[in-house]
């Protein structure tokens, strides 16, 4: 890193050290190593010294982890890039222009959303082995995967953890979102750069927090850290609240930065009736993270005091709705966190794809905030087995009411595709699964918002059913029409339809039949929870089992597909789609810079009725020829 | 590459300003939890043994002082007087360092029993309003180092007003915290 990063003081070139250079993160992750022994050591050895002095202890671990944290931050290029300018002092930066650049930090929001990308993918793949895991298991109804329950239960932490806040938080609004929106609103960068370059590498560090949280001991809880299950658990929820407490404050800075850029880099004439409608699905689920995010983050942090003072704040209040009360109120929200891109990218896909204007636009809006304003009213139904018939129906109705606004979308888009010639690419594919899946979600949604139903499969496998079928069927689904969508703008490339589409249907009907089957299974009762079961349940366990495997086989060969037309794919040109919106009037991939001339947008990018477009000039008309 | 720090324009400013209320916003929501959860655990009660000054009205006091250099120091910035800004910025710093050793004083000596309701979340107070009032410290010193090299006045106001909003929402809400630990 020092090669590249060199005293401004010096800046005549041959004061300008050179040497081939190793990717920064090799050199985060030996600073990393560092201060994490030195941290804890200090804290084991000296500051905190416990009885047969144990070389890591909890105290000792949080220390250690927190200056692993900031020194991973500071040798990725954090030190080069944000602390020494902050306290005045020259920096020389130059960016390598070749594969190292996604292994550094860095403030191009291209560069940065495919970094939140790529991490998202990795922690799809960790968490999705883990699922596997789990469903091996769960192919026999005795423990032949794991020894022991606490093992299968640990994993299945780690599955949801690492699924919720690094895949169904990240993998559209940091990553899609920070590559896109600035293209999207007619900007050259987002608007803080700095942070934005520094929050995706809480990300990867997060990631290795919860994967590795087993080395500290097991954790009963699920993603959603019960107390006071957790404070009776060994050391291993100690890292379930650090690993979540980074992953969290990057979702925090993207909302920051992605909410700044569309109302301050708007390219001229953009104005809030022609916003994208996947920059309102990025405003609206930022709106969602700003609020909720920081409430789980304290109430985290009390459970970590909790872990390691110990502080027994849960344990003691004598009621564990306590807990559940604070982590609900964001437990809820989350999931809309995850959903909402997922309604905003059908409304964006399809009108493209018809080549038909979209239907009640403004409507279609609406739904996306009202979503986002009735979700933070519907936490307690995730209750009501430990509430009075008096307290559940405000919850049971909201609950329902939000099936309203989420109606919108789906009219939109029948409204739109009404009488479109609708042409039936992978993406297109990928959105109406998405949509059929999100369908089969909802209406489950509804049933278990309704106490008569949720108090009889309450912790069933039914209720797992129903939120696989709106986290994977809708956001999955809908990240991988994002993928083969936006792939020629990434990359100028196109990838197989053939086998995007044969890869679609194989996912599409692995997924149903898994999850389909798992309502079944809660009906028979089938508990969430446990990897032991009653002999009667293992046929269908087996047959979910061996679909869940397919659905793994089938995303992983999807990612294989993309990487390799990412490569290797027909070069196309630069607007296959024939879509108005800002991002592909750009170049594919986007030179130097998204627009060399800021476009000036004279109407509204969902109109289809006529040939015009929503731009009045050449945007990369002096874009170098390498570039186009 | 040659960093060329470029005065930023009245668009540019505006943004910044909005992305630090979103920031200052969405961080008023712990202190929001950090609230109820002294009422849903130590109800209203007071430990006799609690010091009313340290971790209490002295670091309150302290910050909300402090508050006056440093938006004296944000009009001086923004008049182009850069040595008065320093002397406001570095009067404040000191006032905040000791405002921070009185604040988060409780986590090294406190008379009552840190295992039972009340001294939790005191604790717990101290400790948050600690990180932040150090966060705000940490602010104050790059802007005082970036003076220091000539990169803040009149054409790089902006981190010399971020400032001064981080300390004022740091004081506040230290303030309410420290009310709602103490009197209500």
């Amino acid at each position: 890193m020092s090669s590249i990063a060199t005293d401004l003081l010096g800046d005549s070139p041959s004061q300008t050290h050179r040497r081939p250079m190793l990717p920064p993160v090799v050199r985060g992750l030996i600073w990393a190593l560092i201060a994490f022994l030195v941290f804890n050591t200090l804290m084991s050895e000296v500051l905190d010294r416990m009885p047969y002095h144990p070389f890591v202890t909890r105290a000792s671990v949080t220390v250690g982890w927190v200056a692993a944290v900031c020194a991973w931050l500071l040798g990725v290029g954090v030190w080069e890039g944000v602390v020494r300018p902050s306290f005045g002092f020259p920096t020389l930066w130059e960016t390598p222009t070749d594969w190292r650049k996604y292994f550094m930090y860095s403030t191009d929001h291209r560069v940065i959303g495919l970094q939140y990308i790529f991490s998202s993918i990795g922690g799809f793949l960790i968490a999705g082995f883990a699922a596997m895991l789990m469903r091996l298991e769960l192919m026999n109804q005795n423990l032949w995967v794991f020894s022991n329950p606490g093992a299968y239960l640990s994993t299945v932490g780690i599955h949801g953890t690492v699924m919720m806040f690094s895949v169904g938080t990240v993998g559209l609004v940091g990553g899609f979102g920070n590559y896109l929106i600035p293209l999207m609103v007619g900007s050259n960068k987002s608007a803080f750069p700095r942070m934005s370059g520094v929050s995706q590498w809480l990300v990867p560090a997060g990631i290795a927090t919860v994967v590795l949280s087993p080395v500290l001991g097991q954790w009963t809880t699920g993603w959603r850290g019960y107390e006071p299950l957790a404070s009776q658990d060994p050391a291993g929820i100690v890292f379930y609240y650090l690993g979540v407490f980074a992953l969290t404050t990057s979702s925090l800075m993207v909302a920051i930065n992605l909410t700044a850029t569309i109302l301050f880099k708007r390219a001229p004439g953009l104005t809030w009736n022609r916003i994208p409608m996947f920059a309102w699905g990025m405003l609206t689920v930022s709106l969602l993270n700003l609020i909720w995010l920081p409430e789980i983050q304290m109430t985290f942090l009390l459970g970590l005091l909790g872990a390691v003072i110990p502080f027994p704040y849960f344990t003691q209040v004598g009621s564990p709705l306590t807990y559940l009360e604070v982590f609900w109120l964001f437990g809820h929200p989350e999931v809309y966190i995850v959903v909402v891109p997922a309604f905003a990218l059908w409304q964006e896909i399809l009108p493209v794809m018809g080549q038909k204007s979209l239907f009640a636009r403004q409507w279609g809006i609406i739904g996306l905030v009202f979503v986002m304003i009735l979700s933070g009213m519907v936490w307690a139904h995730h209750m009501f087995t430990n509430m009075s018939n008096s307290q559940m129906l405000p919850f049971s109705f909201f609950t329902e009411i939000i099936s309203i606004p989420t109606g919108f979308a789906y009219l939109v888009v029948i409204g739109t595709l009404w009488k479109a010639r609708l042409r039936l690419t992978t993406p297109t594919l990928l959105v109406l699964m998405s949509m059929f899946n999100f369908l089969i979600g909802g209406v489950t949604g509804v049933l278990l918002a309704d106490p008569v139903v949720n108090l009889q499969v309450h912790d069933s496998f039914f209720v797992v059913a129903h939120f696989h079928y709106t986290i994977i069927g809708a956001m999955i689904f809908s990240w991988f029409a994002a993928f083969y969508y936006w792939l020629p703008k990434f990359t100028g490339r196109m990838y197989s339809e053939r086998w995007g589409k044969v890869l679609s249907v194989w996912i599409f009907i692995a997924f149903n039949v898994a999850f389909l089957q798992m309502f079944l299974l809660g009906l028979h009762g089938m508990n969430r929870w446990v990897p032991v079961y009653p002999a009667y349940l293992q046929p269908m366990n087996f047959q979910v089992s061996l679909f869940a495997i397919l659905l793994g086989i089938g995303f992983v060969l999807h990612f294989l597909h993309i990487a390799w037309m990412w490569r290797h794919g027909p070069r196309v040109e630069e607007n296959p789609w024939r879509s108005k919106t800002l991002e592909w009037q750009a170049t594919s991939p986007p030179g130097d810079e998204n627009f060399t001339t800021i476009p000036t947008v004279v109407r509204g990018f969902y109109d289809y009725s006529d040939d015009r477009p929503a731009v009045s000039v050449d945007v990369h008309a002096d874009a170098p020829q390498g570039a186009r | 590459m040659h960093d060329v720090i470029e005065p930023l324009t009245p668009r540019e400013l505006r943004k910044n300003r909005f992305g630090l209320l979103l920031f200052v916003t969405s961080q008023l929501v712990p202190t929001f939890v950090l609230i109820n959860v002294r009422f849903m655990l130590a109800d209203e009660y007071v430990s006799a043994q609690a010091d009313l000054l340290l971790g209490g009205l002295l670091p309150a006091l302290l910050l909300l002082l402090g508050a006056i250099p440093v938006w004296r120091a944000v009009r001086f910035a923004a008049v182009g007087s850069t040595d008065r800004m320093r002397r406001q910025l570095t009067l404040a710093g000191i006032v905040g360092l000791v405002g921070l050793v009185t604040q988060i004083w409780p986590l090294i000596h406190h008379r009552y029993d840190a295992l039972t309701p009340f001294g939790e979340v005191h604790l717990a107070s101290v400790g948050v309003g600690g990180f932040f009032t150090l966060v705000t410290l940490i602010l104050l010193y790059s802007v005082i180092a970036r003076a220091a090299r000539g990169q803040a006045g009149p054409e790089h106001y902006w981190g010399v007003e971020a400032t001064g909003f981080v300390w004022s929402f740091n004081a506040l809400s230290w303030l309410a915290i420290y009310i709602v630990m103490f009197w209500l």
